[in-house]
């Protein structure tokens, strides 16, 4: 099955030059090997069923056919052994330090802005700062409950951190059904391997909710807030509700009287003390923000202010994984923490920067350009795979509006085998890291592989056609 | 100048409505050029407000008016003395004065009185178009930002009715008619445009017996912009006169939707508002120049 397989210029996670695999990758490879092609299908095939079966979907936007689909699994697990996963923890804790501790400075004094460092324009001229939440006390000065780090390997074989995800990080629930998938119909694959489970892992999370509660209550009720069913992530937040065994919310069964937050039960008012929103800031509380807004609480922000709940993620956190601001967090890492980054960040071009915007538009061709205030892998260009037509239509878009746009070369993410049927062929991937912060912060093992299915590809969000990997950690 | 302003925001609903959430910016600013002496507050029905400062240091009251009501009613009362010493009438404006307004420090600091809003958004070429005879007329920006003062008096026809709060100053800039809030959200963005850090100012304007000056006798909005040395100074765009002793500053922002006066979310049906506002002068100061 490996031997029409070709690693080409890319970092292979599975396989060395020659084809030999890494010593991390031997006892599985050699399974695969040995496997008939034949059941390999057949259970490739099981587990896409088994997907389907669970009802696990993902919303596709700008899709005129049905609008759900599953995400395509792939069995070849994404394998990281405990050095190298040990050194990432320390990067990825030390990254969300520096950006919890920037909010409250954003949300505060802004020394950081008066010292210099960060222009003050990109960050209080940027759609995600929120002016209505400055000098509110946040519980534990807490304002990251959930991050969601976006980790690529280079052609070198060193992680790099792709972006940020700080407001309402998706994709933990996939985590835990390709697991279960793979124990259920991959169980021979884990003989041999001590992979760190993941059975206790919403303990930690509940526990890190629990933690933020205001006033120190100590036993307190935590709702999950949904936009609804038709939210393309509407399935996370179910599964996570269930998981964490707290009530499943919509804006409409909560309310707030006199400062504090109830929700509506079959019993009369129950008091709720931490909101695990998974709305959109703009639509949380339509007194303070966007009127029009059906899905919020009015009074939201009040009984924030008042101290009286807590909200997590917090409001506005925007303003630290807005792409132009990720160029800033190594600078963030040294102002705060007087340490150098662990993890490095991709080298990024601004184009609001009149020479380095005619450094990118000459080299379109060679570049990815993203908006910076995009997200899900939508209008981005990918110089290299992009025709002179698309390339012009982009170039003009960038032209209107050039301080929208931020600009990066081209990664060579790394890859791993795809089962395609009769052979394996490489594809690129990344890592989406979970790191919850509660009274210590905790970095969630493994994380979600993503894996760009389309051949030549590197757009592994699953929005667009990107398919999903175990992610396998190492205690050993 | 002494002031006593009293303000009657009057809601009636055509049914019984509950679950009404509101909050208002209606006490004048106390700073150096303007001294809040009371301020007082009365809600129908009787319940109670909670205080906070908002980003751009505004107070703001907040407060829940839980049971069945068909009425809403508040009623302010503020006494405010304005130091007439502190204005002024022209400004030299030296070279360093014009570096220092051009300047990367100077830009990053007013950054957000320097940036497009939803209401403020004009395309460039039109900026361009409206701004560049001035600009190149006016000898420095003070000069330059008294001539769009002027210029938007002159070009717009004072009309309540034709636009609403929603209004943008890309729309009444069309039809080149308007109230209060459009004239200052088209000069918001005319300095915007060319550097000049400019905000939005709520307020009242005492209009006295035999005045000239219009504006709704309810709230009154103006513009202030910043220049080095300055401080903040007031440009009244609907009178075309420097905003001084006569303009009662009530709160500031980027735009009207950072300091609207009174807002509210509740649940029920159809509401009728009626806004009377009276600005009595208590004392009256003789101008010295």
């Amino acid at each position: 099955m490996f031997k029409t397989y070709e690693t080409e210029s890319f970092f292979d996670e599975m396989l060395q030059e020659k084809g030999r695999p890494r010593s991390h990758y031997q006892t599985l490879y050699d399974r695969l090997s040995d496997l008939p092609e034949d059941e390999l299908k057949i259970r490739h095939e099981a587990a896409q069923q088994n997907f389907l079966r669970q009802g696990i979907t993902f919303t596709v936007y700008n899709d005129n056919q049905g609008t759900e689909r599953t995400i395509p699994f792939d069995f070849v697990p994404n394998i990281i052994p405990k050095d190298e996963w040990k050194n990432l923890e320390k990067g990825l804790i030390q990254r969300v330090k520096a950006l919890n501790l920037f909010l409250d400075d954003v949300y505060n004094g802004q020394q950081i802005l008066k010292d210099g460092l960060i222009p003050r324009e990109l960050v209080v001229t940027c759609n995600h700062f929120y002016p209505q939440v400055t000098k509110i006390k946040v519980p534990r000065r807490n304002h990251i409950f959930m991050a969601g780090i976006d980790l690529v390997k280079d052609d070198n074989g060193e992680f790099r951190v792709l972006e940020d995800n700080l407001r309402n990080p998706s994709g933990l629930s996939y985590v835990f059904q390709n697991r279960y998938v793979m124990r259920h119909i991959f169980p021979d694959f884990f003989q041999d391997y001590d992979v760190q489970s993941l059975e206790d892992q919403f303990t930690h999370i509940h526990d890190a909710l629990s933690s933020v509660a205001p006033n120190g209550v100590s036993n307190p009720n935590i709702v999950l807030l949904t936009p609804g069913i038709y939210n393309s992530a509407y399935f996370d937040h179910s599964f996570i509700a269930q998981q964490l065994g707290i009530e499943l919310v919509e804006g409409r069964d909560l309310l707030v009287r006199d400062r504090v937050v109830y929700m509506k039960t079959t019993r009369g008012l129950k008091r709720v003390d931490v909101v695990y929103r998974r709305i959109d800031d703009d639509f949380l509380d339509p007194l303070e923000f966007r009127p029009d807004s059906m899905l919020g609480v009015a009074g939201l922000i009040d009984a924030y202010r008042a101290g009286n709940v807590t909200i997590c993620n917090g409001i506005g956190n925007g303003v630290a994984d807005d792409k132009a601001i990720y160029h800033y967090v190594p600078t963030m890492i040294r102002y705060y923490l007087g340490e150098e980054p662990i993890i490095k960040n991709v080298e990024t071009y601004f184009l609001r920067d009149e020479e380095q915007r005619k450094y990118v538009l000459e080299n379109l061709d060679q570049l990815v350009v993203k908006q910076t205030d995009g997200s899900g892998g939508y209008n981005l260009l990918i110089g290299p795979h992009a025709s002179e037509e698309e390339r012009e239509a982009y170039r003009r878009q960038i032209e209107k509006n050039p301080g929208n746009y931020i600009a990066q070369p081209m990664i060579k993410l790394s890859r791993l085998p795809v089962f395609r049927g009769e052979k394996f062929s490489g594809c690129h991937i990344d890592i989406r890291a979970f790191i919850f912060n509660g009274e210590q912060p905790h970095v969630f093992p493994g994380g979600l592989t993503r894996v760009a299915l389309k051949e030549g590809s590197m757009v592994v969000n699953s929005s667009q056609g990107g398919g999903g990997k175990d992610t396998w950690v190492m205690t050993e | 100048m002494k002031y006593r302003v009293t303000q009657h925001t009057h809601y009636t609903y055509e049914q019984p409505v509950s679950q009404s959430i509101n909050q208002f910016r209606l006490k004048p600013i106390d700073d150096l050029k303007q001294e809040c002496i009371s301020f007082k507050k009365e809600i129908t029905p009787d319940v109670p407000s909670y205080v906070h400062y908002d980003y751009w240091g505004n107070h703001v009251e907040t407060f829940y008016a839980w049971e069945d009501h068909d009425e809403l009613l508040l009623v302010t009362t503020s006494e405010v003395m304005i130091d007439p010493y502190a204005f002024k009438e022209a400004y030299t404006f030296s070279s360093q004065m014009n570096d220092a307004l051009f300047s990367q420090g100077f830009r990053q600091q007013y950054a957000e009185f320097l940036m497009s809003t939803n209401y403020t958004t004009l395309p460039a070429e039109i900026c361009e178009e409206v701004t560049a005879p001035l600009w190149r007329d006016a000898v420095n920006p003070f000069e330059y930002v008294k001539m769009v003062n002027k210029y938007i008096y002159d070009t717009f026809t004072y009309e309540p009715g034709r636009t609403t709060v929603n209004t943008t100053a890309a729309e009444a800039l069309e039809e080149k008619v308007g109230v209060c809030q459009d004239y200052t959200h088209l000069m918001l963005a005319l300095c915007r445009y060319r550097g000049i850090p400019a905000r939005y100012v709520s307020g009242y304007l005492y209009i006295g017996e035999n005045s000239a000056m219009r504006g709704d006798a309810a709230t009154h909005a103006w513009v202030e912009v910043k220049l080095p040395t300055a401080g903040w100074v007031g440009f009244d765009p609907t009178n075309n006169v420097l905003a001084k002793d006569q303009h009662i500053r009530v709160a500031v922002g980027r735009d009207y939707s950072d300091i609207v006066p009174l807002k509210g979310v509740y649940h029920g049906g159809i509401q009728k508002l009626e806004v009377k506002v009276s600005v009595h002068a208590m004392e009256e100061n003789v101008l010295v120049e």
